[in-house]
């Protein structure tokens, strides 16, 4: 059972990244780019205490639609992974089968210090500390809790990365995908 | 050597009956012999059939049987040939896709042998040119289908019994109205009772016509009477379903515009009573098939065994039938003409896919299936281009047929019957989809892993009646020719074909460009195949548990299952659910249980104690004295 | 067919998808408006569909979950040929109220058969909610289908448009059949309280929960010629098909086509006021709901018209 789940997995996403899918990357086109840019659909998995924070951005006070972003329910539909809060090994495998059910480009936020450095779960037996080791993180908000200003910012910097080509997560993880799987096989005592 | 002399209908009937004994005794020795040989008579008698096209012949076939000089008749005429082509051809099909179906089960050889008979006799239904003829090869019908349901064993004794008893009733009431028109008239040839018909006094015709349209009525599973369809379509043996919905259930309808139109004729029927320029009796006929369309539509939104679903959805279809065939016009009586010959076209096919279906997974609930559209895929296009059919899409032929019937019924302004008419036509898109769902769609069961499509006997006839499905949806004008000098027999004023464009359908009311439609599909699926082959980048295949689960996990769950359906239609159920506890079958139950009370009541009278009778008698005796002492 | 026909056609092709698009975008901002949001620009659904068709990987079930996308364009590209569009009738003389009934349906099915083919036990759920919606107002429409084509005496669309440019637009004629379409129109749109199929919080968009990428985009322009179709056959039913000027000039024409526009964003509209307000109805509430106040209309209607036609 375990074997063909990973075969699984591995068809869909662990394709290595050639030459041809750079010099794709570099000539995405600058309008598809800000296609892509101007309509963030984002997935959120509220895995803690950062959930409550996005209402305000929703809403009337800081309204995120105006940058075309919405929040999405299926990770087939989003471009965008939002991760609020500590991320726990049980969680983890979630959000990981979450991100690989999306579609290429997509953009991996993290939110708040938990998945930083594991903030006042450090120590915890259950969580993990640095979220960078099993997906790639495009961008980091710190602070505990970060308020919704600050999120803000952070999908201003995303949108401009993603206007340049430097928000390339989805690529290294297909690069480094063996090295992303070991270092999730390490802490899951079973992998599905 | 002149062949054509032989095409004669009294001769199609006579290598049947043959050829159903033939099979018989040759079936008893080997199993090949009886294969080819029932093949080779149904395909023989569908070879003589399609040649009698075009022919109106009448004949005796029989001596004078009786001293005052009955004979026995057959004839064909544009009618009967319709009907006879879409029987014959079904009855080949299905012979031929029984062989690898009945392969194996419960008394294979009578299977074939009961199928030629009732081959023959639902051609002699229809050939038959005179009441005693009629009546006798309905009969032989009704018992030859009877013993075909019982083939399946002792699970099919109920359902088959049921059959039996409400045909019986409606064979009874059927032989008392020929019984009256025969000692009215004189005489049982039908075109020369439709000669002494005008003139005849009107409640005459009311009571024998109202009393021979029960036992039609019966037979096409109308409304009082549908308690025996979906068992019995259910429980008969899977060879045996796609004969029994897509051809027997016509004959019902054949019968009705027999003895409708061309025994009593149109204005022998307007002069019974008429609403709106159409007959009271149609009238009264339109209505029972709109009501039982939609009943049996509510019935088969709640089904989850796959026949049980097509039989209620069988018994919808042919209330369109009834429904084209009583409001009597031209556009609809071609209309009703036209859904006959789709509905045997569809739901064969279905019912065959459906056998096809249940003798890979070993079960008839839908629910237990699942994601076979890729396993099956031939299986999955040709049912799937029936049900398009089945729900009236504008690509296939169905279509046709119910836009005549919308159209005739909207045309004389039935505000009951058209909107009934309608929602049971958007019910079937429910149900359909539910079939599709539950057995193509979703989630494929680990023990399905490995289906495939069943073998090139049961799909060559699947694919045949389906390309012609798509092939009429496209010329509608091919079968409506035919059906147009059926009219013109029948006394109606023919639906207009035009000779050089077969694509359009209609009247100053409304029309129907079926060329115009498939052009602009065929355009639209262009421009949308283009869009998806070119825009954006190629997809990948993946595997189906590989599916949302708000991010959860499959195999921790995998006992639970994703297969969304068991219990479907649940929300909708629980709406109609108080009404349809209402069912007929209880009335018909109460009515069985009084009638058992009544007769133990009755025998306990005979007590088999001799003082008992002598009270009798003594009682009688006194009575006798007393009655006799108060005369006086 | 002559060239200009054909070139008309493939014009129409092109700009109603456009249309469609422009009027979910301006849906977009003026529920923001009415939630005291800024919301996004007019053109936000412009960019949403080039994303889409952008997206560099796409994923796919079966040949039959293609199936789904393809069939809903398809669908909906006929259905809108045979629909007068303000004066523009390409196709609709051949085009029957009844062929249009069910060349509608097509799409629907199409997406349906690509849905379960997902596999999803939400797009079974999302399909199922879709097909009783349907059957739910289906029968309150039909009875007005049936009232109007009783009083024009016709099932062409064509002719009750131009009936309707002799006598009275139909809203006047018939206000309360106009009154019953327009709450079936509710739910063709699919617009609050009658969004059980897509219900994001429920069902996660329900047949559409595992379309991304150019799937998603093909449904989208789907969605953008559904809303165009379904308001023009209101229009054309009931407003006249907003032919308010001399339709023999080119300036009459095109001032006629712009009405025709501003009519069926106006039904869109009211559809979308409707919408930001309200809650979600329960799918077997919203199943009792049509089958009971307006389809109780919908007869009264009805009777009205034989009434009136009898007379």
């Amino acid at each position: 059972m375990v074997d063909e789940k990973e075969k699984i997995v591995s068809e869909d996403m662990g394709v290595q990244v050639d030459k041809k899918e750079d010099i794709e990357m570099r000539s995405f086109g600058t309008i598809k780019r800000w296609a892509t840019k101007r309509s963030l659909w984002m997935v959120h998995y509220c895995t803690g205490c950062g959930g409550i924070e996005l209402a305000p951005l929703m809403t009337s006070r800081y309204d995120m639609e105006r940058f075309g972003m919405h929040p999405m329910v299926t990770p087939r539909q989003s471009d965008l992974l939002l991760i609020t809060g500590y991320v726990n090994i049980k969680t983890l495998k979630r959000i990981i089968r979450t991100y690989e059910q999306m579609p290429d480009p997509k953009y991996v936020v993290a939110f708040g210090s938990c998945p930083i450095n594991g903030g006042p779960y450090w120590d915890s037996h259950v969580t993990i500390n640095h979220l960078d080791k099993y997906l790639p993180v495009d961008i980091y908000i710190a602070g505990c809790m970060p308020r919704p200003q600050s999120i803000v910012k952070a999908f201003d910097d995303l949108m401009d990365m993603i206007q340049e080509g430097k928000a390339d997560g989805y690529l290294r993880y297909k690069k480094y995908y063996d090295k992303y799987k070991a270092n999730q096989e390490k802490i899951f005592r079973k992998w599905w | 050597m002149d062949y054509t002399a032989f095409i004669r209908p009294e001769y199609v009937l006579m290598l049947l009956f043959a050829g159903a004994l033939i099979t018989y005794f040759a079936g008893k020795y080997s199993s090949m012999a009886r294969y080819s040989l029932s093949l080779l008579f149904s395909g023989l008698a569908l070879l003589m059939v399609a040649l009698l096209y075009g022919k109106n012949t009448l004949s005796v076939w029989t001596p004078s049987i009786t001293p005052n000089g009955i004979s026995m008749y057959v004839g064909t005429n544009p009618l009967t040939w319709f009907f006879a082509i879409i029987l014959a051809s079904l009855s080949f099909l299905t012979i031929m896709y029984s062989i690898p179906i009945m392969k194996g089960k419960r008394m294979e050889n009578w299977f074939y042998t009961l199928t030629l008979l009732l081959m023959g006799s639902m051609l002699g239904v229809v050939f038959s040119s005179d009441l005693l003829s009629f009546f006798i090869f309905w009969e032989m019908m009704t018992l030859s289908s009877y013993l075909l349901v019982t083939l399946a064993g002792k699970r099919s004794d109920k359902a088959a019994l049921n059959y039996m008893i409400l045909s019986t009733m409606g064979a009874y009431s059927m032989l008392t109205g020929i019984t009256m028109l025969y000692v009215h008239f004189g005489t049982t040839e039908f075109s020369l009772l439709s000669a002494q018909i005008p003139g005849t006094p009107v409640n005459f015709l009311w009571l024998s016509l109202g009393l021979v349209a029960v036992g039609f009525l019966v037979k096409s599973a109308a409304l009082p009477f549908y308690v025996w369809a979906a068992p019995a379509y259910s429980e008969a043996p899977d060879g045996f379903t796609p004969l029994f919905s897509g051809a027997l259930s016509k004959l019902g309808a054949y019968g009705l515009f027999l003895f409708m139109y061309v025994i009593v004729g149109m204005s022998a029927l307007i002069g019974m009573g008429s609403f709106r320029g159409v007959s009271s009796f149609g009238y009264a006929i339109a209505l029972l098939g709109s009501i039982t369309a939609f009943i049996a539509t509510l019935y088969a939104i709640r089904e989850d065994d796959i026949k049980r679903l097509l039989a209620y959805s069988s018994v919808s279809q042919v209330g369109y039938i009834l429904m084209g065939l009583g409001i009597g016009t031209s556009l609809s009586v071609a209309g009703s003409l036209y859904h006959a010959l789709n509905h045997a076209l569809f739901k064969t096919v279905l019912f065959m896919g459906a056998g096809a279906i249940i003798q890979l997974t070993g079960t008839r609930k839908m629910s237990e299936m699942g994601g076979l559209a890729t396993r099956m895929p031939i299986t999955f296009l040709t049912m799937l281009i029936s049900i398009f059919s089945l729900a009236a899409i504008p690509m296939t032929s169905g279509f046709g047929s119910k836009w005549l019937i919308y159209e005739a019924a909207i045309n004389k302004g039935f505000v009951f019957i058209a909107p009934l008419a309608f929602v049971a036509s958007v019910g079937s898109f429910l149900y359909s989809f539910r079939l599709l769902q539950a057995v193509f769609l979703g989630q494929l069961p680990d023990g399905l892993k490995d289906a495939k499509d069943p073998s090139l006997l049961v799909t060559i006839p699947m694919i045949a009646l389906t390309s012609i499905t798509v092939l009429f949806a496209i010329v509608p004008g091919v079968p409506l020719g035919a059906i147009a000098s059926a009219e013109s027999y029948m006394g109606i004023q023919p639906i207009q074909v035009d000779s050089l464009f077969y694509f359009r359908i209609g009247n100053s009311f409304g029309a129907y460009n079926a060329l115009v439609v498939m052009t602009i599909l065929l355009f639209a699926m262009l421009v949308a195949m283009i869009m998806f082959a070119f825009a954006g980048s190629k997809s990948k295949k993946v595997d189906q548990h590989d599916t949302y689960l708000s991010g959860e996990i499959y195999e921790h769950h995998s006992d639970l299952g994703l297969h969304y359906a068991a219990n479907f239609y649940r929300p909708i159920e629980r709406m109609f659910e108080p009404y349809l506890r209402l069912r007929l079958e209880r009335t018909y139950d109460a009515f069985g249980r009084g009638y058992e009370l009544l007769s133990e009541g009755i025998r306990r009278v005979y007590s088999g104690d001799v003082q008992t009778y002598v009270y009798y008698v003594i009682g009688f005796l006194g009575m006798l004295i007393i009655l006799a002492g108060w005369w006086w | 067919m002559s060239i200009t026909d054909i070139v008309a056609i493939i014009g129409m092709a092109v700009f109603v998808p456009l249309l469609g698009l422009l009027f979910m975008g301006i849906a977009r901002k003026i529920t923001a408006r009415i939630q005291n949001r800024i919301g996004p620009p007019f053109y936000q659904q412009y960019i949403d569909v080039m994303k889409l068709f952008s997206k560099r990987s796409n994923i796919s079930h079966s040949w039959v979950f293609d199936i789904g996308p393809i069939f809903a364009v398809v669908g909906m590209l006929t259905t809108m040929l045979f629909i007068p569009m303000g004066g523009f009738q390409l196709l609709s003389f051949d085009g029957d109220l009844i062929v249009i009934m069910y060349l509608m349906v097509i799409s629907g099915l199409g997406i349906a058969l690509g849905a379960g083919a997902s596999g999803n036990p939400n797009s079974g759920i999302g399909v199922m909610r879709a097909l009783v919606l349907m059957m739910s107002y289906e029968l309150p429409f039909v009875l007005i289908l049936l009232s109007v084509m009783l009083y024009y005496n016709t099932t062409s669309l064509a002719e009750i448009v131009s009936k309707q440019a002799d006598m009275a637009w139909a809203v006047l004629a018939l206000p309360l059949s106009a009154i019953v379409a327009d709450i079936c129109l509710q739910g063709q749109f699919g617009e609050k309280p009658f969004d059980q199929p897509i219900a994001p919080a429920e069902v996660a968009t329900g047949p559409m929960v595992e379309y991304g990428g150019k799937y998603l985009g093909m449904l989208m322009l789907w969605h953008a010629i559904a809303i165009i179709v379904e308001g023009s056959l209101f229009v054309n039913l009931f407003l006249g098909g907003g032919i308010v000027f001399d339709p023999s000039t080119y300036v009459g024409m095109a001032l006629n086509f712009l009405v025709w526009i501003g009519l069926v964003f106006l039904m869109f509209f009211i559809a979308l006021l409707i919408n930001a307000v309200m809650p979600r109805y329960r799918i077997d509430q919203a199943f009792a709901f049509y089958w009971k106040w307006p389809t109780i209309l919908a007869i009264i209607a009805l009777i009205y018209v034989m009434v009136v036609s009898s007379w």
